[in-house]
C-alpha cells in the first residue's frame, strides 16, 4: 500500500478518535434542568424576544449607555422565564452592549417591554409606554405591539405599527421585513 | 490488501459514525439560541418538542455521487465526425496531421464519490475537508491490430481539499461568502493500463489520472439573496501551481455560476441554473505518452493542448428537506454551448445526487 493510499485510510479513523470526544464533550455540556423542560417553540419565543430588542430603539434608552438599563417584564408563570434569563445572560457575555434587567410584572415597578401569555387590564400603568408582545393571537391585548403567531410550523410574528408609533419607540426596516405589519 | 474497496468503505463508516454523533448534539442550551441571528429564528420550526433538538450544529456532513459522459467531438464550437479524426493508416492513403489520430476515445465516464466534513468555528468562520473517490471509464476505436476496440479504466482516491470560507456579510435579505482553499496532490498520475501504445500496461493520459499532481488553490465568492427572490451567485476559480512530477500541469479553471431557487414548499425546493466554465489547456507534457513519429500524439487525449475551452451549461435540479437536519438534492446538468480546444470529446451531460447534514 502506498504511503497516501496509508494515509487517506488512517485518516478517517484518526478524525474518529479526534472528533468523537469532542462531540461527547459538545453532548455533556451542562445545561439548566428547568430549561430541559422548556419546549422548543416557548425557546424560540424567548430568543425572538431578546433578538427584537437590538431592532428596537426606545427613545429614552440608548443601547450604548449602561445607565439607562431596559427594564424587561415577564408575566407571572412565563414557561420560559428561566432560559429567557440564561438567554439574556449568554447575549452579554457575548457582545450585547445595552444593560437588561428582567422583572416579573408583579414585582415590576414600570416596564420598558413587556411579555405577556394571558390578557391583563389594560390601565395597567406598570406598561404605560411599554412594548408589549403577547404569545399568540389567542391572548387578547388591545395595547399589544408585537403578536406571535404560527404559520406552516414556524414561528411568526405580526407588528401592530399603529401601537408602535403611539409608544414613540422606533422599529428597524430589518425587523419589519420579517414581520407581518397591521 | 484491496485499498480501493477498504478506503471508501472506511471513509463512509467514519462519516456514518459522525452523522449518527451529531444526531444526539443537544443544541437547545440558551448559548446556543443567544448565538443565533433573526433570520436563523426565522428558519426554525416548532413541531419537534424534545429538548435534544438540533438547531444548529458546529459539524456539517456531505456525501455526493457526481457524474458526467462525454462523447462525439468538437473542435472550437464545430462537431467534428469520429471518422474525420480517425486516421486510416499508412495503407489508406489518408495523409497523417495533427488533426487526426490513430486512436480516438468513444465515450469517457467519470463519476465522483465525494465525501466533505464541514466544522464551522462562529458564525463567519467555516471549514470544509473533501476528499473524492474517483472512477473513470473510456472506450476506444484505433487502427491498431488487437485493439480495434478496448477499454482503459482507472479508480482511486482524487485529490483532497481544505478550504476555509468566512461571512463577508449577512442580513435578512443576503449573504456573501469568501472561500479560499488548498487542493493537496493525494490523487494518483500514474495510472496504468493497457493501450496500444505497447504490450502489458502503460502510463495512461491525463483524463485517466486521478490528481493533479501539484498544489491548488480553489478560491471563490458566493452570494446568496434569500429575499423575495432566492438566488444563488458563485464566482470560483481553481488555480493550479508549479508543474508535477510527470512534468506538466492541468489548466486553471474559471467558472461563474447562478441559480433560482423555487420555494414550492418548506421542504420540496426545485430550481434552474446557468453556468459558464473556462479551463486552460493542460502546461507542459507527460513525455511517457508520445510516440516516436513526426506526429508524436496517438490519441487526441494525449495532446495537452487539446484540452480545455468554454462550455456554458444549464442546471436543473431540487433540493429535499427529508428531515429537520438531513437534505437531499438531485441535479441534471446539459452543456447549452461548447467552444473546445479540439478536436476534444465534448460533454454530453452530468448529474449530481447529494445528501447533507448542513450546519
Amino acid at each position: 500500500m502506498s504511503r497516501i493510499s496509508r494515509a487517506i485510510l488512517i485518516l478517517p479513523i484518526a478524525l474518529g478518535l479526534v472528533l468523537q470526544p469532542s462531540l461527547s464533550a459538545a453532548q455533556g455540556a451542562p445545561t439548566n434542568a428547568a430549561n430541559a423542560t422548556v419546549s422548543k417553540e416557548s425557546k424560540l419565543r424567548a430568543a425572538y424576544l431578546l433578538n427584537f430588542i437590538k431592532f428596537i430603539n426606545w427613545p429614552n434608552h440608548s443601547p450604548d449607555d449602561p445607565r439607562t438599563p431596559l427594564s424587561i417584564c415577564l408575566q407571572d408563570a412565563t414557561p420560559f422565564e428561566e432560559f429567557f434569563r440564561d438567554l439574556a445572560s449568554s447575549a452579554s457575555k457575548a457582545n450585547d452592549k445595552r444593560t437588561l434587567q428582567i422583572y416579573r410584572l408583579s414585582e415590576a415597578e414600570h416596564c420598558d417591554y413587556t411579555y405577556l401569555h394571558r390578557p391583563v387590564l389594560e390601565d395597567n400603568l406598570k406598561l404605560e409606554g411599554s412594548v408589549v408582545v403577547i404569545s399568540s393571537d389567542q391572548v387578547l391585548q388591545k395595547n399589544a405591539a408585537i403578536i406571535f403567531y404560527i404559520a406552516e410550523r414556524k414561528l411568526r410574528f405580526e407588528i401592530h405599527l399603529e401601537n408602535i408609533q403611539t409608544l414613540g419607540v422606533t422599529v428597524s426596516s430589518e425587523l419589519l421585513k420579517l414581520a407581518k405589519i397591521k | 490488501m484491496n485499498t480501493k474497496r477498504i478506503i471508501p468503505a472506511t471513509w463512509t463508516l467514519a462519516i456514518l459514525a459522525l452523522v449518527y454523533s451529531g444526531y444526539s448534539f443537544p443544541q437547545s442550551t440558551p448559548s446556543e439560541f443567544a448565538e443565533m441571528s433573526l433570520t436563523d429564528l426565522f428558519e426554525q420550526t416548532i413541531d419537534d418538542p424534545s429538548v435534544s433538538v438540533l438547531n444548529r450544529s458546529s459539524w456539517s456532513f456531505t456525501f455526493q455521487r457526481k457524474s458526467a459522459e462525454f462523447k462525439e467531438f468538437l473542435e472550437g464550437d464545430k462537431r467534428v465526425s469520429e471518422d474525420e479524426i480517425l486516421w486510416g493508416g499508412p495503407k489508406s492513403g489518408e495523409p497523417r496531421t495533427d488533426k487526426n489520430f490513430p486512436v480516438v476515445p468513444g465515450k469517457i465516464v467519470q463519476t465522483a464519490y465525494l465525501f466533505s466534513v464541514g466544522y464551522a468555528f462562529n458564525d463567519s468562520w467555516r471549514s470544509h475537508l473533501t476528499v473524492p473517490y474517483l472512477e473513470q471509464n473510456t472506450d476506444h476505436i484505433s487502427i491498431v491490430p488487437n485493439y480495434s476496440t478496448f477499454e482503459i479504466e482507472s479508480s482511486g482516491v482524487g485529490d483532497t481539499v481544505v478550504s476555509a470560507s468566512y461571512k463577508l456579510s449577512d442580513s435578512a435579505r443576503a449573504d456573501w461568502w469568501v472561500t479560499a482553499g488548498l487542493s493537496i496532490p493525494t490523487g494518483s498520475i500514474d495510472e496504468e493500463g493497457d493501450t496500444p501504445r505497447a504490450p502489458g500496461d502503460q502510463q495512461l493520459p491525463y483524463t485517466m489520472q486521478l490528481g493533479s499532481g501539484t498544489y491548488d488553490f480553489p478560491i471563490g465568492v458566493s452570494y446568496h439573496s434569500k429575499g423575495s427572490y432566492d438566488i444563488n451567485l458563485a464566482l470560483a476559480a481553481i488555480i493550479r501551481s508549479g508543474t508535477n512530477d510527470n512534468d506538466y500541469r492541468l489548466g486553471n479553471s474559471y467558472s461563474l455560476a447562478g441559480r433560482y431557487n423555487f420555494h414550492f414548499s418548506d421542504v420540496l425546493k426545485p430550481y434552474l441554473g446557468l453556468s459558464i466554465n473556462y479551463t486552460d489547456s493542460i502546461h507542459g507534457a507527460d513525455t511517457s505518452l508520445l510516440v516516436d513519429s513526426p506526429y508524436p500524439y496517438p490519441a487526441p487525449i494525449t495532446n495537452p493542448d487539446l484540452f480545455g475551452g468554454t462550455k456554458i451549461a444549464a442546471r436543473a435540479g431540487v433540493s429535499w428537506q427529508i428531515s429537520e437536519h438531513y437534505r437531499l438534492a438531485i441535479e441534471l446538468g446539459k452543456p447549452l454551448y461548447q467552444n473546445l480546444n479540439g478536436p476534444q470529446t465534448r460533454e454530453d451531460w452530468r448529474s449530481s445526487l447529494q445528501i447533507s447534514r448542513p450546519f
